[in-house]
């Protein structure tokens, strides 16, 4: 699939409203992407069957369901069963990094982030996990 | 056979038992409280090779125990039961009838018996069986119908007759043993042959009959009868009887009949008999002679060689000698003889041993006739006796050689050997001489003053000794010379009394030693706070008070009772724990002292954590582990709540950061429109300064997690080489930035060192960062590996300003940095050195630096080396006279992986350093036999020792070191007592490195 053939759709899923914010401008602002975000992981999991996500962004430490929670939720749904997760956290000790690869999710990206790379941060990821 | 739960003091006794009984003929063993103590070879062949340890009951019938018991009590007071048969059950499960004979025999005052067991199985049933047989055939011979009996035919008498037989003659309360068969049996009327002839005819081997005889009853009336009669030919060739079967004349077929069916069993019975008695004629030749059934070939041969010829003509005997001249005055003089002895050569290499009862026999007119007697082959009981007098001799020997004093009194307290005379009785050694008694030895011996107890109240010692010596007690010591022996003396069976002295000086000095170090020990293990358990494999072998209370146990007997202590530890890791100490134990994955986080589950169930420091001891002779416990469950707590907070307080604070920092970054990235130059100045500061901030926090994270030792490093070897190039590279990027060159300096040799290397390199990196910011644009910073004896050292060298004065000596210290004022585009934490230096003395090693103000400046570490093989050589010379401190150093040597040697004198170390190689050497400064000093200048001078690694450990080290004046002694470290544990560790870590693995571990939760 090539990348560039039409906006890559993110499900963003974030309980903290500045960085939220932060984050879908950063990422609206490469102009590459459509982002569909969530407060919450039930809202997360209602939304994605309709979105169909090409990848999907969780903070680790929410308030009721958690990130780690919410990526096996997601993994048992037909829609996102393969959809690549990324991380995007605050607890970036080596030890916690490679935890959350084991799990499964495709790549860690520390905050706090740069919002003028994280596009092509995003983009990178993609296109290593799909292929050229 | 040394029993593996036996005490040390158990075993030496039970040695010198073993050595006793191991010359006995029969199967002895010494119980000691019911307990074997000693079993001699014979013992464990008849019962079972494990004897020793068990009780003698074990290894008998239950119905016999009560009566084992009965036997033992009479021992025990003093009483010397009867022999006694009883059942044993041995090898196989046979049972086994023994004969028993018990003897008091005290072993160190506490009541024993030693037991001989001799197996009487075999003579017993073969006894039952013969006179069951012989029962059988006398019944089935009494009972018959028929009338029997059996003629002697020498005597011509009636041997023997049965019912039907008495009944026929009319004499069935008459002995028939007292009839001559010419008493009864007529001439036959056909002119048949005369009794005599009759008797000479069947002793030839002829049958007679059945024939129609006339026989007169006792009552004077005749009958006719038809008897058949049939020499018997025993086993041994001879013809001493025949047996007769009769028949009244109209019953003659019935007779016939009967002769066939009872023919076989009548044969057996009449074989039976094992009399061997002779007769010769008045010339002392041979007329008859029977061989017990039992005889072999050889003896049937002999007795058939006899007849016909005398005693000393069958052997060629020269009747001018002994025994034979005074054996034929007897005859001559018509006298009955006993208990003559001669020797029957039966082959070249075989002798007979006869013994001879005999008396003179006399016909009714007074003629001489002979003589007549019974004869006992001795053959197997002189053999016996030659075999047990060999054996004594045997013994005799072996006592000769022991390097104990023993000595053998017969019953009237004379000497009778005494080994080693010479060396223990010096000046009077010419008179001790066998026939001599006891007490007149005491005397010698108190005369010539080797008993230094005895003087000035000799008579006194003299006949308290000699009452101790008539009622042997328990075993008491005695001073000779400058020595001290303990004195034991046994009564034996035969009267005779064995005195055994044991020179225990030696072992009396070292058990008192032992004993006082084992008792500090003790009362310093027993009163720690801290837990300590004794285990082999889980099994508890020791376990003091601290730890019965951490894991609460009713009593100490209850924590000893555990039947393994991997029970205390939470189900889930049970398994593995074992598994891991297994390992360990069997050495095949590290050594084993480290420190491990475990959870435990006490008695009542509930859960809770401790730190283990595991070391392996010896424990009655063998293995086992040494755990010292401390409860860490407050500390863990305090801990978690520690990380928690931290953790929290990390994404706390970077939360807002992120938006902060996301904001400042859109903004001067131009998503909100295009802004003012001084505003986007200002943006840049708030920028710079959040990520700042965020570094900060992870600095603060990184150092938290350094200190609290719960950094993960994983240790393993690296190139120090290629290490500086991989943080070159890593740096590079930033290098570039300011224009800076990295340069290695060509490496002169490739060391390795053992350290984390994500660790090394934020290290490396930091000094890089460092060296990069301070110095002059275009400049170049310059690295370096270099050999430093057993170290290798990385340098950081910059051209920058250098470090001021003031300065210097916060560099290392946390949130300190020199130009705070500075206002550089990157600016540090004032935590990176500090992390530095945490890091480096995690890894073992120091950390510094030097500077010159406008020139520049060099930081360094020191990383111990590893040489090409990793696996270390760890064996540390323990040279130290006092017992009591070698073990304490032992035990700290230990516990930081190493192995310690121990000696006590300054010949051991020469001798030692020998043999093998070390990793270095400790000193006491006070060895009995070489000013330790003088000892290190020995080691000092010989080549390939001059390197050694040396730690002088003495309470004067420090003086001695500061009077060896110029004298100067490279890698030497003196370190005063007492011993200080950080300091030793540290001297032992510069030379031979830190252990490769610190507290963490796979263990580690």
């Amino acid at each position: 699939m090539n990348a560039e053939a039409r906006r890559m759709r993110i499900l963003y899923v974030e309980d903290e409203p500045d960085i939220r914010e932060v984050t879908r401008l950063a990422l609206e602002f490469s102009g590459r992407f459509e982002v569909r975000i969530c407060d919450s992981g039930d809202q997360a999991l209602r939304e994605s069957p309709s979105f169909k996500p090409d990848l999907i962004l969780l903070d680790v430490m929410m308030p009721g369901m958690d990130g780690l929670t919410l990526m096996n939720r997601l993994r048992a749904e037909a829609q996102t069963e393969a959809t690549p997760v990324v991380f995007m956290t605050a607890k970036v000790q080596s030890s916690e990094v490679s935890r959350y690869l084991d799990l499964g999710a495709v790549s860690v990206i520390p905050k706090p982030f740069d919002p003028r790379t994280l596009g092509d941060r995003v983009m990178d990821i993609l296109v290593k996990h799909h292929g050229s | 056979m040394p029993h593996p739960q036996r005490d040390s003091l158990t075993e030496v006794l039970a040695d010198h038992h073993r050595q006793m009984l191991l010359a006995l003929p029969f199967a002895t063993v010494i119980l000691v409280d019911d307990q074997i103590l000693a079993a001699n070879p014979r013992a464990c062949a008849l019962l079972g090779a494990d004897l020793e340890g068990t009780s003698l009951s074990a290894w008998m019938l239950a119905d016999e125990v009560p009566q084992l018991a009965n036997l033992l009590a009479a021992a025990r007071h003093g009483v010397q039961p009867e022999s006694t048969i009883l059942r044993f059950v041995v090898r196989g499960g046979a049972g086994r009838r023994c004969e028993l004979r018990v003897s008091p025999w005290a072993v160190e005052a506490r009541p024993g018996a030693l037991v001989t067991i001799e197996d009487r199985t075999e003579a017993l049933e073969s006894a039952e069986r013969e006179r069951r047989a012989a029962m059988h055939y006398r019944d089935l011979f009494e009972q018959s119908r028929y009338p029997l009996c059996i003629i002697e035919l020498t005597a011509g008498r009636i041997r023997e007759a049965n019912l039907a037989f008495r009944r026929l003659i009319g004499a069935q309360s008459v002995d028939l043993r007292s009839l001559r068969l010419a008493d009864f049996f007529l001439q036959e009327p056909d002119g048949g042959l005369p009794p005599e002839n009759l008797l000479a005819t069947l002793r030839r081997g002829e049958t007679r009959g059945p024939t129609e005889l006339r026989i007169r009853r006792l009552d004077g009336t005749a009958a006719w009868i038809l008897a058949t009669m049939q020499p018997v030919l025993d086993d041994d060739g001879v013809r001493r009887t025949a047996r007769a079967f009769i028949a009244e004349i109209d019953r003659r077929k019935e007779a016939e009949a009967a002769l066939q069916a009872s023919e076989q069993r009548f044969r057996d019975f009449a074989a039976s008999s094992s009399d061997w008695i002779w007769e010769t004629g008045p010339d002392y030749r041979f007329t008859f002679v029977t061989g017990p059934r039992a005889a072999t070939d050889g003896e049937n041969l002999f007795y058939r060689t006899l007849l016909g010829r005398t005693r000393w003509e069958a052997i060629a005997a020269d009747i001018t000698q002994e025994p034979w001249r005074s054996h034929l005055a007897d005859l001559d003089a018509r006298r009955p003889f006993r208990n003559f002895r001669y020797v029957f050569p039966l082959s070249p290499t075989r002798n007979a041993y006869f013994l001879v009862n005999g008396i003179p026999v006399f016909a009714p007119d007074g003629r001489f006739a002979g003589y007549r007697g019974t004869a006992t082959n001795e053959t197997a009981q002189v053999i016996a006796e030659n075999t047990m007098r060999r054996t004594r001799d045997e013994l005799t020997d072996a006592i000769a050689r022991v390097p104990l004093g023993i000595a053998l009194y017969d019953a009237e307290d004379r000497l009778i050997v005494r080994n080693n005379i010479d060396r223990d009785f010096g000046p009077v050694a010419h008179l001790i001489r066998p026939g001599i008694t006891f007490e007149e030895i005491l005397r010698l011996c108190v005369s010539a003053g080797l008993l230094p107890e005895a003087v000035g109240l000799e008579e006194q010692f003299i006949q308290a000794r000699l009452r101790r010596h008539r009622n042997p007690g328990p075993p008491f010591l005695q001073q000779r010379d400058n020595r001290w022996l303990e004195v034991r003396e046994h009564r034996l069976e035969n009267g005779h009394t064995i005195v055994i002295q044991i020179d225990i000086t030696e072992a009396r000095r070292t058990e008192k030693a032992l004993r006082d170090s084992e008792g500090k020990f003790r009362s310093l293990v027993e009163g720690s706070v801290q837990a300590v358990v004794i285990h082999r494999e889980g099994r508890p072998l020791f376990a003091n008070h601290a730890f019965v209370q951490m894991f609460g146990f009713d009593s100490l007997e209850e924590a000893l009772a555990l039947p393994s202590i991997y029970g205390l530890f939470v189900p889930e890791n049970r398994d593995r724990v074992k598994t891991v100490h297994r390992q360990r134990i069997g050495g095949q994955h590290g050594p084993l002292p480290s420190e491990y986080q475990h959870e435990m589950v006490r008695m009542d169930g509930n859960r809770f954590w401790i730190e283990s420091r595991l070391s392996m001891v010896e424990w009655d002779g063998a293995r086992a582990v040494q755990a010292t416990i401390v409860d860490i469950t407050e500390r863990r707590n305090i801990e978690r709540l520690k990380n928690d907070f931290i953790s929290t307080v990390s994404h706390e604070l970077r939360t807002p950061l992120t938006s902060i920092a996301g904001s400042l970054g859109l903004i001067s990235g131009g998503m909100a429109g295009p802004i003012s130059e001084k505003a986007q100045r200002l943006i840049e500061i708030a920028g710079s300064n959040s990520d700042r901030l965020v570094r900060l926090i992870n600095s603060i994270l990184d150092i938290e997690k350094i200190e609290s030792g719960r950094l993960e490093i994983n240790f393993e070897r690296l190139s120090a080489v290629q290490l500086v190039n991989q943080a070159i590279e890593v740096n590079r990027g930033f290098a570039d930035e300011y224009g800076i060159d990295l340069v290695l300096e060509e490496p002169s040799a490739t060391p390795w060192i053992h350290g984390g290397s994500d660790q090394l390199i934020q290290v490396l990196t930091n000094l890089l960062s460092n060296a990069i910011k301070f110095s002059p644009p275009r400049g170049a910073v310059r690295l370096a590996v270099r050999r430093r004896g057993d170290t290798v050292r990385f340098s950081v060298h910059d051209r920058g300003p250098g470090i001021p004065e003031e300065f210097r000596a916060r560099v290392f210290d946390k949130f300190t940095q020199a130009d705070s004022s500075s206002n550089r585009r990157h600016s540090g934490t004032g935590l990176g050195l500090s992390i530095c230096r945490a890091l480096v003395e995690r890894h073992g090693g120091s950390i510094d630096f030097n500077t010159q103000l406008g020139l520049g400046t060099e930081f360094y570490f020191d990383l111990p080396e590893i040489g090409i093989d990793s696996s270390r050589n760890r064996r540390i010379l323990v040279c130290e006279d006092e017992p009591d401190v070698a073990t304490l150093i032992g035990l700290l040597l230990e516990q930081e992986g190493l192995e310690p040697e121990i000696v006590h004198r300054a010949a051991d170390v020469r001798h030692l350093l020998q043999q093998h190689e070390y990793a270095a050497l400790t000193i006491d400064l006070s060895l009995p036999d070489l000013p330790g000093l003088e000892l290190l200048r020995e080691v000092r001078a010989m080549p390939r020792l001059r390197d050694l690694p040396v730690i002088i450990l003495s309470a004067t080290a420090r003086i001695a070191e500061a009077n060896a004046g110029g004298e100067r002694f490279a890698r030497t470290v003196w370190l005063n007592k007492p011993i200080d544990r950080r300091r030793l560790t540290e001297a032992l870590n510069t030379f031979i490195g830190p252990r490769p693995n610190g507290p963490e571990d796979e263990e580690e939760p």
